[in-house]
């Protein structure tokens, strides 16, 4: 019996090792396809990740020939730098904070490209359409440093909407240094910035979605919510999940760049996160491996939710990345 | 995984070497060996010099000035420059992988990494051989101050132009203050305080009493949030400082600095102050000077640059001249004033160990310097005048077009006549001239007493203070900033303070003690 | 006399009118919201720098004036960083593309031997990152430091638009292909001259995304440049907003006295902005629903 149950998994493996060399040898073009992209992850991706060792390390970029070498030459001191990330008494404060902020940003903002592109598509105007479009798309382009000035100008204690509200006999309102708003402006500047972006993005996912599908349902009698529900919807469903999956997957790792222009010090209790955190540990040190091992940690933590997020949509919604 | 990686990169470079994409500007570690150094006489001729300085927003190979340098000097020079933000990793990453750079001019902390890491050539034979100027120029401590612990010279200073300025000072709309009745320029903490007193319940809330502070929004690390013309009434004058008994202590730790966040709290609770004071930045501050929506205005030398020609524009507010008035240096209500000397190390120039034309590098610096008059202010007649009194006034718009850029390609001067020179590169604007006149000429006719010395003018960038200073400063600009906001109380300072000194501030305290013992032969 | 007609040919419903009338409305509304700050921006770089620096400009120029525009296209080296950036978008926008549609066909095929692991390696490689130094070590052995080709590099393929387009393929019909594959197509031909042009619509738009990444790059010309002359559009704009005093100080003396700080980083936002965006009309010519069916009924 025994005997009979290991000939048969060898000939089992041998019959998939024919198949899968009969695949190769048939689709052998679709192998080489790959290699031009395996070439950048191996040079570019892979072959750097040696670097991960810094967060491990005592590194010092002159301790060898070049600053490669000094990795090698560098003392190992263990966990350290994550000693140093973690045991600090602020760090729950701003770990809560990144993913109170990210959550926020996800909760409001992650519908609304949604929405905006299935509304695009209502638009039968085709000039009026391509013009809001393009016009959405435009905020992404600035940069954090250009989009606080405007806003400042717009929204700061002495700016427009402050002088309208004084007008209008209400207090002033400070957003920028009221811990009670300083979130709402956050998401709100973020919304105004990303989400015309991200609308490009689904509308290009409507695209792919069948014509003679709303076509048979208008026949069917079905109401205009009830196609989106079932056709629109359906149809971007694996670009919603793509974006959903990553957007909690980089949850401790977005808004850096913006939190460092907006905030300052009386709203760190609510907005300083922890790479803001981390950068003014850092600054002025050139510490590759405090930095490296901040790195490596959001990549765990990215990882192991990029996993789990994948995971529970297969399961749920039969849609996945892989 | 180190020799995997290894590895591939040999496979790498084979492979990039035959398929012929070494591109210009990339080293090649090679042809280091070819050099042969000393037998090269300087009256031959005169190599391309690769030279590496900090960020600029024009390009130095473009500006016409660079011409003017090749014609002066006989050398072409390829310059670069550091990026805007990270610039120290750069650097590093630069110089620890071999980059062919002859000369590189770097700040005071960069230089002292490099120093440390033994990747600069040491100068003081080639000074003596070819820099005579250079060295003669120099002030013994600044030389000190870059020399390494062999006692040899490793970097050439470049110091703050002018040993005595007041650099940060206050704008103050005359106009409206004498409406309000107020016809003189407050002198004292307390006068300050009446005057905001006086314009609060004369105008109310139709005016920002007092905005400021006036920090670049991209330099967060090195700007105060209290403006030092105020805490210069507190005795505060630097970060560090040092008491008679030759005590190292910190901003924080001065008795008076409980005093100086008592009055500014007071300013803000009795809403004298911006209500956006912890958000402003020199665009915001300007901005609400200039529209006419303030009254005082924290402000310097290139801020007024910007807001004076706006304020007596008759597109702008259509003041005069006598309408914008200016604070300087306050005393406290004991009539004692501290303001810091500007006498300090900005930039440091030196030479990589890799270097194979450090005897021309030096020797380029040096015919700079001998022609400073001409590279940096320009020629009498065409680019500025004498005045009677003997001081040089630039003629414009020619001067600004072909000196204005000049300040990027100094890398050493002759200290004393150049303090005496740089003043002209103020009066190209009539505005800068004007508060220049009225705060800094005024207070060294008047009142020279009070500029300080920088205790620590010449230290070097020791370990731990380059290390843990930048940050501790930072999180004391913060603390400062939540107690003015009034989202932390003044108990809390002896929680910052411990966790001060956990964050590295002992560590440095220990260091600058044993430096300044040293150095000050105590 | 309200009764329009769409392109079936159906009369619409009711509810579809509300949803149209809804979809202006927001629509509307969304690229207020957007076009207010561009204007305040756009009237900036045309306005004196009195109407600027003293915040008196919203969103119609005030005194306007061309100085600013002149200073940024003559005095600055903003056309060069210009010509620079887009060439890196240009060559760079095309290879990506190669290589991304080469990876992301196979990738899209669930009887792909070995997806798993190549989907694996890209998940993995997409998170994880070593850091600064050894990333620009590969580019100084390469001997790329300060070429066009070192900017191009690390965008060579962005993953989230990999996986976009590997989305996109998997959602099309397979009975095409099928076909084609008993005709004797090889998987090249397959893909080039069938799902190609099938995917139209989302190739343009990744088209874009990636003329945008290369376009918005700033990190990696900050790390792998360090000439002047290879300056591009990013480093210009933050060394122009980092150096706002020198600028001063050189512009009050100069023959520039209406131009300020201001106005010239609006200008410059305003004049990197044009070409980018200009770009997106062009990509929505291929924006259009149906492609598939047009192709199977074809």
């Amino acid at each position: 019996m025994k005997m009979f149950a290991l000939k048969s998994k060898a000939e089992n493996e041998i019959q998939m090792h024919s198949q899968l060399g009969a695949y190769m040898r048939e689709h052998y073009l679709m192998y080489i396809m790959l290699i031009p992209g395996l070439f950048f992850l191996i040079v570019y991706k892979f072959l750097p990740l040696y670097g991960i060792t810094i967060a491990f390390k005592d590194y010092s970029i002159f301790a060898g020939n070049n600053p490669l070498d000094a990795i090698a030459k560098s003392e190992w001191v263990g966990l350290q730098h994550f000693e140093r990330l973690f045991a600090s008494s602020s760090f729950i404060k701003v770990l809560l904070n990144t993913l109170i902020i990210n959550a926020y940003k996800i909760l409001f903002l992650f519908p609304i490209p949604i929405i905006c592109a299935i509304l695009l598509n209502e638009i039968r105007n085709k000039v009026y359409r391509k013009l809001a479009q393009t016009a959405i798309y435009v905020p992404y382009f600035f940069s954090w440093v250009v989009t606080f000035g405007i806003f400042y100008s717009l929204m700061g204690t002495y700016g427009i909407v402050n002088t309208g509200l004084s007008a209008l006999g209400f207090e002033r309102i400070s957003f920028f240094s009221d811990t009670n708003v300083f979130r709402g402006l956050l998401v709100f500047t973020e919304g105004w910035k990303e989400v015309g972006w991200n609308t490009v993005i689904y509308l290009a996912a409507i695209t792919g979605i069948d014509i003679s599908l709303y076509e048979a349902a208008r026949v069917d009698g079905a109401s205009k919510l009830r196609q989106i529900w079932h056709i629109t919807l359906t149809g971007m469903s694996s670009t919603i999940v793509l974006m959903l999956i990553l957007k909690v997957g980089y949850i401790l790792d977005t808004g850096f760049e913006q939190i460092l222009v907006f905030y300052n010090a009386t709203v760190y209790d609510v907005a300083d996160v922890i790479q803001t955190y981390v950068y003014r540990m850092g600054l002025g040190q050139s510490d590759f491996a405090l930095g490296t091992a901040l790195g490596l940690f959001n990549s765990v933590v990215a990882f192991i939710l990029i996993v789990g997020a994948n995971t529970v949509c297969k399961k749920l919604l039969h849609r996945s990345i892989w | 995984m180190k020799k995997i990686f290894v590895l591939f990169l040999a496979i790498l470079m084979i492979v990039s070497s035959l398929a012929g994409c070494g591109q210009s500007g990339t080293s090649n570690p090679s042809d280091t060996s070819t050099a042969s150094g000393s037998t090269k006489a300087l009256d031959g001729q005169k190599p391309e010099l690769k030279y590496l300085g900090y960020n600029v927003s024009f390009d130095p190979n473009t500006d016409p000035l660079a011409a003017v340098y090749q014609e002066k000097t006989g050398y072409k020079v390829n310059y670069n420059v550091l990026p805007a933000e990270n610039a120290d990793e750069k650097l590093l990453m630069e110089v620890a992988s071999g980059a062919d750079y002859d000369v590189v001019q770097v700040g005071v902390s960069q230089f002292q990494t490099l120093l440390s890491q033994g990747a600069l050539m040491p100068l003081t034979d080639l000074l003596n051989q070819y820099g005579q100027d250079v060295l003669k120029g120099v002030t013994p401590d600044s030389w000190k101050a870059c020399s390494g612990s062999d006692g040899k010279i490793y970097g050439i200073p470049y110091k703050y132009p002018y040993p005595t300025e007041v650099v940060t000072f206050m704008v103050a709309r005359m106009d409206l203050m004498k409406a309000a009745g107020i016809n003189e320029i407050p002198t004292t903490i307390d006068e300050f305080y009446n005057t905001l007193v006086t314009l609060k319940k004369f105008y109310g809330d139709k005016y920002i009493i007092f905005t400021g502070p006036f920090r670049a929004a991209s330099e967060a690390s090195v700007n105060w949030d209290i403006p030092q013309n105020i805490t210069s009434a507190f005795g505060i004058y630097n970060d560090w400082m040092v008491d008679e008994n030759g005590k190292v202590y910190y901003m924080t730790e001065h008795e008076n600095f409980p005093k100086m966040i008592e009055f500014m709290q007071k300013l803000s609770n009795e809403g004298l102050i911006d209500r956006d004071w912890a958000v402003n930045n020199t665009t915001t501050v300007n901005e609400k000077l200039s529209a006419g929506k303030a009254i005082i205005a924290a402000s310097n030398r290139v801020g007024v640059a910007v807001t004076t020609p706006i304020m007596t524009g008759k597109d702008g507010l259509g003041l005069k001249n006598e309408d914008i008035g200016y604070i300087g240096a306050l005393a406290g209500s004991d009539g004692s004033c501290k303001y810091m000397k500007t006498e300090a190390i900005n930039q440091v120039t030196c030479i990589l160990k890799s270097s194979k034309n450090a005897e021309h590098a030096v020797n380029w610096i040096n015919i700079k310097q001998q022609n400073q008059l001409y590279l940096n202010i320009g020629v009498e007649g065409t680019h500025f005048t004498y005045d009677t009194d003997g001081s040089i006034k630039p003629i414009n718009p020619i001067f600004a077009e072909e000196r204005g850029n000049s300040y990027w390609y100094l890398n050493s001067t002759d200290e004393a006549e150049f303090a005496k020179q740089w003043p002209s590169r103020v009066r190209k604007s009539d505005a800068m001239w004007a508060a220049f006149d009225a705060v800094t000429n005024k207070t060294n006719k008047e009142n020279p007493g009070i500029f300080v010395d920088n205790t620590f003018a010449f230290m070097p960038s020791l370990e731990n203070y380059s290390k843990y200073n930048q940050s501790l400063f930072k999180s004391t600009s913060d603390f400062i900033l939540q107690l003015i906001g009034g989202t932390k109380k003044i108990d809390s300072l002896k929680t910052f303070q411990s966790d001060w000194a956990n964050g590295g501030g002992e560590k440095i305290r220990t260091e600058m003690k044993t430096w300044y013992d040293e150095f000050y032969g105590k | 006399m309200f009764m329009k007609k769409n392109e079936t040919g159906i009369p619409l419903e009711a509810s579809e009118k509300v949803m149209i009338v809804i979809s202006y409305i927001i629509m509307s509304i969304l690229a207020l919201c957007a076009i207010l700050p561009i204007l305040h921006v756009l009237s900036k770089s045309f306005s004196s720098a009195s109407a600027v620096t003293s915040g008196s400009v919203l969103f119609w120029p005030v005194d306007i004036q061309f100085e600013t525009m002149k200073y940024v296209l003559r005095e600055t080296t903003f056309l060069h960083a210009l010509k620079n950036t887009l060439i890196v978008t240009f060559f760079g926008t095309i290879i990506s593309m190669v290589v991304t549609i080469t990876t992301a066909y196979p990738l899209s095929k669930p009887s792909f031997k070995g997806r798993k692991v190549f989907i694996m390696l890209y998940i993995i490689s997409m998170v994880f990152f070593g850091g600064i130094v050894p990333a620009y070590m590969v580019v100084r052995t390469l001997g790329i430091m300060d070429t066009f080709a070192a900017l191009i590099l690390p965008f060579f393929i962005v993953h989230f638009n990999m996986f976009i387009v590997k989305n996109y393929f998997e959602g099309l019909p397979e009975s095409i292909e099928e076909s084609a594959k008993i005709d004797g197509a090889s998987d090249i031909r397959i893909l080039v001259s069938i799902v190609c042009p099938m995917s139209t619509p989302v190739l343009a738009t990744v088209a874009m995304l990636y003329a945008v990444n290369y376009w918005n790059n700033y990190f990696h010309a900050v790390m792998y440049t360090n000439s002047t002359a290879m300056q591009t559009l990013q480093l210009f704009t933050y060394n122009t907003i980092s150096n706002t005093q020198t600028i001063v100080e050189r512009l009050v003396a100069g023959n520039y006295a209406n131009v300020s700080i201001d106005g010239i980083i609006a200008a410059v936002v305003v004049l990197s902005l044009i070409p980018i965006v200009a770009l997106y009309p062009l990509v929505q010519r291929y924006m259009v629903q149906g492609i598939t069916i047009g192709s199977v009924k074809g």
